[in-house]
């Protein structure tokens, strides 16, 4: 099992009034795509963030190959996230400054990676996915198509065991959707787990599980 | 490495001028600094370069030699050289056993400046300097006068004003080969005080021998107070009162409370100008610290990558400020002395460190309170 959670409570604000994930037990295997499904504001994001690290759940146990996750301390999380989830977002969320290829690598620098060998692997993931001649340009050079498999680039160069992706293919056309989706197929079958918060019936189409949103616990 | 290299100035690297446009205003602040911090300093020193020597002990604890006044004149600052330093305080006489006298060079006729030539090697090369008023001559002076050792002769002094000429009977007691190619005869303290002299109707430079002030009194192993009062130790006249009454002179034209305003508001402004921008550029960039923290970046590590950037940008304003702020000063006639320059240096560095432990502290606080989340998921 890649990550588990149990009972887990989230939510906003200090008054830990109204939960937007009441008592959740999820769980994620290796080759597992799950669609967290339903419309905006259900709470998808919510729980992606959660999984991330971005927000600590209120009670419940969150756990990563067994390890409890739920009480990392801030620099371990961040730590942990690098390590081992990818993440994908609908506004791709690459950096402006950064040209294709350093945003791909920067997991791995972040990760104290040489130069040489981040740049090499970026190149490497980017080749695979087929945007190596894109990878001196800058975020705003690139299509919507390239932007988001760029950031697919960048989540899979540290090669996680868990990829998390909002609304992927949210700001793309049908020839590009139908592409970010082969690569996330593909991921699947390479053995990875797959969080998808969507509500594109074509993303769904390709889950191995559905969790419909809101929750009714 | 090579991502702090990118995402340095990152928020400008789609407009070069931007960073240019801040580097210079802070260059241009610096300066403004350097000139509030460093302009009274400068001014007290450039009233009172007169009395500076007095600020320094001179402890002279064996023989003056030549390489001493050397090594002596290179530990004060610049400006203050000698001047001030050297007085007709003490004839001052040394290794009397090997029959060799320390000589300085006194330029009687601009207005009391001293000018040190090479002191170390006019030796005696005959007669006797221990008398009760050794007279001296070099080689070359004795032979145009006419005179030789043991033979009197009349100075007759143009004096210092006021006092109307004098005349003294003195007698040639030794002879040196100059080395310095100043010639002229050697007195004691009290008659080089003259001023000038004739000798047989003919203009003669007169030099004195080696004059030492000395706070507290210096420890040498033989001198000669005036005339043929020898003593093993030198008390030399202080002018602190004098640099006393100079400065409080100086320091009544402005309040001390209104400089230190000066400088303080001047400080305030820069640390204001620099948290403030600070702060816009890391609101221009919250989305992009999002980014690095979804991919792994710590809060510590995010803040080590922005206190980086800042003090690297602050090295250019600091470096260039600081020049052109002292380099102003100078071209109006205010000279810094070293320890303000260092002063100058460490209030513009203290400032920019403050500004950037504020601004870090700040940056802290808003990492922690931003929702990173909201961030990512907003299009």
């Amino acid at each position: 099992m890649i990550i588990e959670s149990q009972s887990l409570v989230v939510g906003y604000g200090n008054q830990r009034a109204n939960p937007i994930i009441d008592g959740l037990h999820f769980s994620a295997f290796a080759g597992d795509i799950k669609i967290l499904w339903g419309p905006s504001g259900s709470g998808k994001t919510t729980l992606l963030n959660s999984l991330a690290g971005f927000i600590k759940p209120w009670s419940g146990m969150l756990a990563y190959r067994g390890h409890d996750i739920t009480d990392l301390t801030e620099s371990a999380t961040a730590d942990f996230r690098n390590r081992n989830i990818g993440m994908i977002h609908q506004s791709f969320n690459l950096i402006p400054a950064f040209s294709a290829r350093m945003n791909v690598a920067a997991p791995l620098l972040i990760a104290g990676g040489k130069s040489k060998n981040s740049l090499d692997a970026a190149d490497r993931i980017m080749d695979s996915l087929g945007i190596s001649h894109r990878k001196d340009a800058r975020p705003s050079e690139l299509s919507g198509g390239e932007q988001q498999r760029v950031a697919l680039a960048r989540a899979l160069v540290n090669e996680p065991d868990l990829l998390l992706a909002d609304e992927p293919t949210g700001n793309l056309d049908e020839h590009n959707s139908q592409k970010i989706l082969g690569i996330l197929a593909d991921q699947r079958d390479r053995g990875r787990a797959i969080i998808i918060a969507t509500h594109d019936p074509r993303v769904a189409g390709i889950g191995t599980d559905t969790l419909v949103f809101p929750l009714v616990s | 490495m090579k991502l702090f290299a990118t995402y340095l100035g990152s928020d400008h690297n789609k407009n070069i001028f931007g960073t240019i446009k801040q580097v210079t205003i802070m260059t241009l602040l610096v300066v403004f600094i350097t000139i509030m911090v460093g302009i009274w300093p400068g001014i007290v020193y450039k009233e009172t370069a007169g009395y500076q020597f007095s600020k320094y002990d001179i402890h002279l604890n064996g023989p003056i030699t030549g390489e001493f006044i050397k090594e002596l004149s290179e530990e004060l600052p610049a400006g203050a050289a000698t001047l001030g330093l050297l007085s007709s305080a003490a004839q001052v006489v040394v290794d009397q056993a090997e029959a060799r006298v320390q000589t300085t060079y006194y330029d009687s006729q601009s207005e009391g400046a001293l000018e040190m030539g090479p002191v170390n090697s006019d030796t005696l090369v005959a007669g006797d300097i221990s008398s009760d008023l050794p007279v001296i001559a070099d080689v070359y002076t004795a032979k145009g006068l006419g005179i030789e050792i043991g033979d009197a002769f009349t100075v007759k002094g143009i004096g210092e004003a006021g006092s109307g000429d004098q005349e003294y009977e003195v007698r040639l007691s030794g002879l040196i080969a100059p080395t310095t190619g100043v010639t002229g005869l050697y007195l004691p303290a009290d008659l080089s005080r003259l001023g000038g002299s004739e000798i047989g109707g003919e203009e003669m430079p007169i030099f004195s021998d080696l004059y030492i002030q000395s706070e507290p009194a210096a420890s040498i192993d033989l001198a000669t107070v005036g005339q043929g009062q020898w003593s093993e130790t030198v008390t030399g006249m202080t002018r602190q009162q004098e640099l006393k009454s100079a400065l409080a002179e100086v320091e009544s034209s402005m309040p001390k409370r209104i400089r230190d305003a000066l400088i303080g508001a001047s400080l305030l402004v820069l640390m204001i100008y620099l948290v403030r921008e600070h702060s816009v550029r890391l609101d221009r960039r919250q989305r992009q610290l999002a980014i690095l923290s979804s991919l792994g970046m710590s809060r510590a590590a995010i803040l080590r990558f922005f206190g980086a950037e800042q003090l690297l940008l602050a090295v250019v304003p600091i470096a260039l400020g600081s020049f052109l702020g002292v380099s102003y000063l100078g071209s109006v006639g205010i000279w810094l002395p070293r320890q303000t320059e260092y002063g100058v240096l460490g209030a513009v560095v203290g400032g920019f460190a403050v500004a950037v432990v504020l601004s870090l502290i700040g940056l802290r606080r808003k990492l922690a309170r931003t929702d990173m989340a909201r961030l990512l998921s907003a299009e």
